[in-house]
């Protein structure tokens, strides 16, 4: 880091004391304010919570939540474990545990069932933890050739352009167009790999973190050393605690074989949703309350530390190998895409699928027989609801994709409450800096409590939460908005 | 909303009181210069003094020494007052009198009350509180470049990309230019402090020197001499634009980075860092105050500033310059009006033919040639000296060596005191006169940075009291009929600031009271159209040759040092709630927020003493004593301690002593012998 | 440069702030902070798009739209909201853009309120009212980045809970606060006010 970060200064010194907090402002050279203000802002400064709880998440709501509620000590957001869901976990002073299989597994040790993984192309037909298993996979190609000269940044970045390769983290915006500005800024420049997720029915990146490590890092060096960037940051959700251990090791390890040819380390999410927003996700690296900046000037400009910076999702990351190995052309023709499908079908789970597949086509993979479901989520909490069976899966249709997350809810789903869920999500994640958003996910909880239908109410909480600095804000009443639509139409 | 003049400190903020059934309740700063909105607690919540149960409120005479102060009408007082000065010019001559203007009234009241000394009493014993401040600066800037003030406009912290801090508290005592050097700072420019003690600014400050007290003189002239040796001096600027520099540098020569490590306490990489950085960076500004003027070889430390900067040519340049920092309100505007016993209005030299001319055809009388006595000198010389008229001064508090100086006013025959509050020295008045304050008349001030700016009438006077100006033309009307002399009716400040354009049009000629109704124009600003000058001596110095001058600058150890039985350094000066001699500030809410002396004692110190942060303590110099309370504290090195001189009960200057600056007559105010004693 | 607001040319200089071209309400900015794109009041479409008029410039050949419905509703909503939550009693210049967007903060029935936050009188200058705080960050810039590099004051809690606070939560005196009262000053809800005021 160009200066020390806050955050991990904090993080070593867990519990917090006064005293701690002024020693950890101190060594990052920042006023006690700065500290206290981020030690107020990011839950785990403040204590967790402990004892039993609930995984809030949209399926945990459609299973009858306040039964499952009743068995918990509280609640806990979402964690990518909706294929599973419903989840408890045990937080005492031992630990974090999941509790899973009549057993408590701890955190570190507890990763997605393989299983759950279906698809060959992108998904590799192994989990490959250590290098060795990646390269019996036939892993490390792309940097293989780049260290034999085959490779260099302009083929990198045609290549990318070529296969039109979009964000895979909920934007879609073309990856190259990124890639440029930051190859063309001046140094030192940054590579951030956006490993954040945390948007609810969604846990692509983190299926992709805990079996596939050498292809998320593989993908990121390819990408870093194709713009130049000095140093690669992995921001992972720090609950993924396997995760990290495991990158932790694969980064050891390739670096022992000669492969680490950029810098590259683990930096612990702050571990709010609000996180994976970029550029507060940049200001909690700076040691900040991850408030989203004013764009413009956006990270490719002026991203960590006032440098150019790339941030990216994993899952566009680890397309670079395989982009890169099959060529753009041949990439192009599969497209290959990472759907997180759960809620009531038969076999919820992770499927590669081509973009373009129809959602109807997409649930019957996954077990679900689209005429004996009310309607999915698509897209996550920023997502909507849809009954449109026949909707291609793609970037720029009629709807959103999100980051790919299907929930798909029965008929007997009480749809309400599943909302009801979500305008809490919405609230309890709202960072507070601009006004709309806090307002407007305030005001929407108890809209969608009392089952307000009023349409001039919701045109006008739509218009105001359209306003919000950023994303989290702005599509804070697409689920509610198009539940209505689906209500309407059913 | 009227817009007015803070009263506090030299920065001249504007400032909006809003007035609510003649109380002010709140202060707003409009976005005008020089504070652009911003304000420190003194102007935001200081301006509450005129209301002060303190105020003196109707004129007071003693008949005879011994006799209490009784309550008298102006009539009664006024005359009084003038039948005794006429007494003593009688008896004495003009030299039986001094006059003391005071920085923190108006330039229109500054500008009577020297006239009145100059043209009814015959006497240039004139003189204002930058005797105690500035006028080290002033003589080493007047000297080498002609003009004695900042070279550089406040706003020029936006272009400067480095700052020289030198012996400036500027976070406490100038808080908004403080403000402004700090963001500059955040904004990516560098800053060298060079402070005994760990101020605002040290703590902000790239580059921090902790010189002993008393031994800047000495690291400022180690920093020429390196920068000469490694070459890294403006040659070109040096021959084109100074003179005097061939006998300057030789007088350099003992000056090196061992010795100067050995005195001052600063290693010696410390030292040639902070030169290669002044040197080589364009638009570098040096900044200081009264750690570098308050000492018996002040005017040598100053001089030693301006020595470096002209070697590294950084006069006459924005973002640059030497910038002395004014501490009151109107002390630029004191000296600018002739404040001063050797110049008249706009430094014009009392000892030369052509201003003494001028002032004689201006004011209809003949003037004397040799200059005054200055304010230190005219303590020393009572009783020769028998009556001082003084206005808005509290020299009980602010003098050093307080015990002396309460002697001396005891011996003095005759003292009228012109203040608006009651004050350690009003006890001695012969005569009391109640003055407005600054929120009840019109005027202007003169900032740090040479802007005029008005000062607006928003409440009437309490009481009886009267706008200073108006005591003094009464009292000057009395004088005048006596002495057959011609002394005008100024109907009021305006008419009185006419006259200061016509008297010195070169300085303030192109200023009118029209101008200002928008904002504060700085001089020099000869004509209407003109817009004020905003860095001065960008073509020529106002020296005869019109080239800048080097002075040697010797170090000389302080008058004092510790001792087994005074083992202890006593640095004094200001804290940021209070100001001066403590008349407004604590008659004010800013006393509640700092109500009590406390002396900054080192840790190291504090645990030989066996002293606990927050215990009482007495601090003794060969002089007195006074009891405060102990801060444990980093912010003042071992073998220092510092005291705020504002608290009447507990006064800094019963301790320091009056050895006074050979040039200027600056007293020692930062370096005096003390030891600590633990209080019950 | 020219450029279009609500159909009319107008001139501005290079870099201009839409702000200075166009008719739009405000609160987050103030001239003497680094506050702004926060309370989003003064939000406009440019070409359609929403963006802030405090934190954007002018271009040659902009089109911008400062009244459309969807911004009426936008800023009423807002204001709505804001008297919903916030004791606005004190914010003359809030009550009045309220009057003249028809705001009625009735209509959305409920929601959570920042009105029960007791207020802190810890010095001899001041008072912190945060019930009347809208959380504009005004004040915190003040103190730190934008004029005065104190840092006494930060932000606590996220969400419609974060509001100003100092360093430790502790009362002002023990902080670095200098008591300039810049953050008074611009303050534009009454939330910080000078004692002055309450007794008078």
């Amino acid at each position: 880091m160009e200066q020390p970060s806050l955050l991990p200064l904090l993080d070593e010194r867990l519990p917090l004391t006064e005293e701690k907090v002024a020693e950890a402002a101190r060594l990052a050279g920042v006023p006690l304010a700065q500290a206290w203000g981020v030690v107020a802002y990011y839950p785990r400064y403040r204590g967790l919570p402990q004892g039993r709880l609930l995984v809030d998440d949209p399926v945990a709501r459609a299973r009858g939540f306040s039964r499952l509620r009743e068995e918990a000590e509280g609640t806990y957001p979402p964690l990518g474990l909706e294929a599973l869901s419903p989840v408890y976990l045990r937080f005492t002073e031992k630990g974090r545990f999941l509790e899973w299989e009549g057993r408590w597994v701890p955190f570190r040790e507890f990763r997605l069932p393989f299983a759950l993984g279906r698809g060959h192309g992108l998904l590799p037909p192994e989990p490959a933890p250590t290098l060795a298993q990646y390269l019996a996979l036939g892993g490390l190609g792309g940097l293989r050739a780049w260290k034999g000269g085959l490779l260099d940044p302009g083929k990198v970045l045609k290549a990318v352009e070529e296969a039109g390769l979009l964000g895979r983290g909920g934007a879609a915006f073309p990856t190259h167009v990124k890639m440029r500005a930051v190859a063309q800024g001046q140094a030192p420049k940054y590579l951030v790999v956006n490993a954040d997720e945390s948007e609810p029915g969604n846990f692509k990146d983190r299926f992709l973190l805990e079996h596939h490590p050498f292809l998320v890092l593989e993908g990121a060096l390819l990408a870093a050393l194709a713009v130049g960037a000095s140093r690669v940051y992995l921001y992972v959700r720090e609950e993924f605690e396997a995760a990290i251990l495991g990158l932790e090791r694969a980064i050891r390890e390739l670096e022992e074989a000669g492969f680490l040819f950029v810098p590259t380390e683990v930096f612990r999410s702050g571990g709010l949703y609000i996180c994976g927003e970029e550029t507060a996700l940049l200001e909690s690296m700076e040691g900040k309350r991850a408030e989203p900046r004013l764009k413009p000037p956006f990270p490719v400009e002026r991203g960590l530390w006032g440098r150019p910076t790339l941030v990216q999702n994993v899952e566009t990351l680890a397309n670079l190998p395989l982009l890169l190995r099959e060529g753009p052309e041949a990439w192009r023709r599969k497209e290959p895409k990472l759907f997180s499908i759960s809620g009531d079908v038969a076999r919820p789970g992770l499927y590669e699928l081509p973009l373009g597949t129809p959602l109807g086509e997409a649930l019957r993979r996954a077990g679900g027989e689209p005429e004996a479901l009310q309607a999915v989520l698509l897209g996550g909490a920023a997502g909507v609801f849809t009954r449109d069976w026949d909707l291609p899966l793609a970037y720029g249709g009629r709807l959103p994709l999100g980051a790919g997350a299907i929930v798909a809810f029965g008929k007997d789903v009480d749809l309400w409450e599943v909302l009801e869920g979500l305008a809490h999500f919405f609230q309890e994640e709202s960072c507070g800096k601009c006004f709309p958003c806090p307002l407007g996910t305030a005001v929407q909880v108890g809209m969608v409590r009392r089952r307000e239908r009023d349409p001039s109410l919701l045109q006008d909480l739509a218009a105001t939460l359209r306003g919000s600095l950023c994303g989290l804000g702005q599509s804070a009443f697409w689920a509610y908005r198009s539940l209505l639509e689906v209500e309407g139409a059913a | 909303m009227m817009r007015t003049t803070c009263p506090y400190c030299g920065v001249g903020c504007q400032v909006e009181p809003e007035v609510r059934e003649g109380r002010v309740v709140r202060v707003l700063a409009p976005d005008l210069p020089p504070n652009h909105g911003a304000l420190c607690v003194k102007g935001r919540f200081g301006l509450d003094f005129p209301f002060s149960g303190k105020r003196l409120l109707y004129p007071m005479v003693r008949e005879r020494k011994g006799a209490p102060l009784r309550r008298a009408t102006w009539e009664e007082a006024l005359d009084f007052a003038a039948g005794k000065l006429l007494e003593v010019l009688r008896r004495k001559g003009p030299g039986g009198i001094a006059v003391f203007p005071s920085a923190k009234t108006t330039n229109e009241e500054v500008y009577l009350a020297q006239k009145l000394a100059r043209a009814l009493l015959s006497t240039h014993n004139v003189d204002h509180c930058s005797r105690l401040c500035h006028s080290s600066s002033t003589a080493a800037l007047s000297r080498s470049l002609g003009g004695a003030s900042m070279t550089n406009p406040i706003e020029d912290v936006w272009k400067t990309d480095l700052f020289l801090v030198v012996g400036s508290n500027t976070t406490e005592t100038h808080p908004v230019i403080a403000a402004m050097i700090k963001k500059r700072v955040r904004q990516g420019a560098r800053m060298i402090v060079v402070d005994p003690r760990y101020t605002g600014m040290a703590e902000a400050a790239t580059l921090w020197l902790r010189v002993r007290p008393g031994t800047d003189v000495f690291l400022l002239n180690a920093m020429a001499r390196y920068l000469l040796e490694e070459g890294l001096w403006d040659r070109a600027y040096v021959e084109a634009r100074t003179e005097g520099f061939a006998e300057w540098r030789a007088s350099l020569e003992g000056y090196t980075l061992e010795a100067a490590q050995e005195v001052t306490g600063v290693p010696k990489e410390g030292i040639a860092e902070a030169a290669r950085l002044y040197a080589t960076t364009e638009r570098a500004g040096a900044y200081w105050a009264m750690g570098v003027t308050q000492h018996t070889k002040g005017t040598a430390t100053a001089q030693a500033l301006v020595n470096l900067a002209l070697l590294t040519g950084k006069v006459g340049k924005e973002g640059a310059g030497l910038n002395p920092l004014r501490g009151q309100n109107n002390v630029q505007g004191a000296g600018d009006m002739g404040a001063l016993p050797d110049v008249y209005p706009g430094y014009l030299r009392v000892a030369e033919e052509g201003p003494r001319r001028r002032f004689e055809a201006l004011w209809g009388v003949p003037l004397p040639e040799a200059p005054g006595l200055r304010m230190t000198e005219v303590f020393a010389a009572i009783p020769e000296v028998e009556a001082i008229y003084l206005i808005g001064e509290d020299p009980v508090t602010s003098e050093p060596y307080q015990d002396h100086v309460k002697e001396k006013l005891l011996a003095l025959p005759f003292l009228v005191v012109q203040d608006i509050l009651e004050n350690e020295t009003t006890p001695f008045a012969d005569v009391v006169l109640p003055a407005a304050s600054f929120l009840e008349k019109e005027g202007t001030f003169t900032n740090t940075d040479r802007r005029v700016q008005r000062v607006r009438k928003l409440l009437d006077p309490p009481g009886e009291a009267r706008p200073d100006w108006w005591i003094t033309q009464e009292l000057g009307k009395r004088l005048a009929q006596a002495l057959g002399r011609p002394w005008p009716t100024y109907p009021g400040p305006e008419t009185i600031w006419e006259e200061v354009r016509r008297a010195i049009p070169e300085m303030v000629g192109g200023i009118s009271y029209a101008r200002l109704e928008a904002q504060g124009v700085r001089w020099p600003c000869p004509e209407e159209g003109h817009p004020g000058e905003a860095v001065l001596f960008r073509e020529g110095f106002n020296t005869p040759t019109g080239k800048a001058r080097f002075f040697p600058a010797p170090y000389t150890p302080p008058a004092e040092t510790p001792s087994p039985d005074y083992p202890l350094t006593l640095s004094t000066g200001r804290v940021l709630f209070h100001w001066h001699g403590g008349t407004l500030s604590r008659n004010s809410q800013l006393n509640q927020a700092y109500p009590e002396l406390k002396v900054e004692v080192n840790p190291i110190d504090a645990k030989r003493l066996g002293l606990e942060d927050g215990e009482p303590v007495y601090v003794v110099s060969r002089r007195g004593r006074i009891r405060a309370r102990a801060w444990v504290t980093e912010r003042t090195p071992e073998g220092v301690v510092y005291a705020p001189f504002h608290f009447a009960e507990a006064p800094a200057n019963r301790l320091t002593l009056d050895a006074l600056d050979p040039v200027s007559r600056i007293p020692e105010y930062k370096v005096s012998a003390v030891r600590l004693e633990k209080a019950d | 440069m020219r450029l279009k607001v609500n159909g009319k040319e107008v001139e501005a200089k290079e870099g201009a702030l839409l702000l200075e071209v166009a008719p739009v309400p405000t609160l987050c900015h103030h001239p003497h902070t680094e506050t702004r794109g926060v309370c989003r009041l003064c939000l406009v479409e440019v070409n359609g798009r929403l963006a802030p008029a405090c934190a954007t410039e002018v271009r040659e050949g902009m089109e911008v739209r400062t009244d459309t419905e969807g911004l009426k509703a936008l800023r009423r909503t807002l204001l709505e909201w804001l008297a919903l939550t916030t004791d606005l009693s004190l914010a003359p210049g809030l009550l009045g853009l309220m009057a003249a967007y028809g705001a009625e903060p009735g209509r959305w029935k409920e929601a959570p309120s920042r009105r029960g936050r007791p207020p802190i009188r810890d010095n001899p200058f001041f008072l912190r009212d945060y019930a009347k705080c809208v959380n504009c960050r005004r004040c915190v810039d003040a103190c730190g980045d934008g004029i005065m590099g104190v840092y006494a004051l930060t932000l606590a809690g996220r969400g419609l809970q974060a509001h100003p606070t100092t360093p430790l939560d502790r009362p002002l005196p023990e902080t670095p606060c200098v008591f300039c009262g810049n953050c008074v000053q611009v303050c534009p809800t009454g939330a910080l006010r000078p004692l002055a005021l309450e007794v008078g």
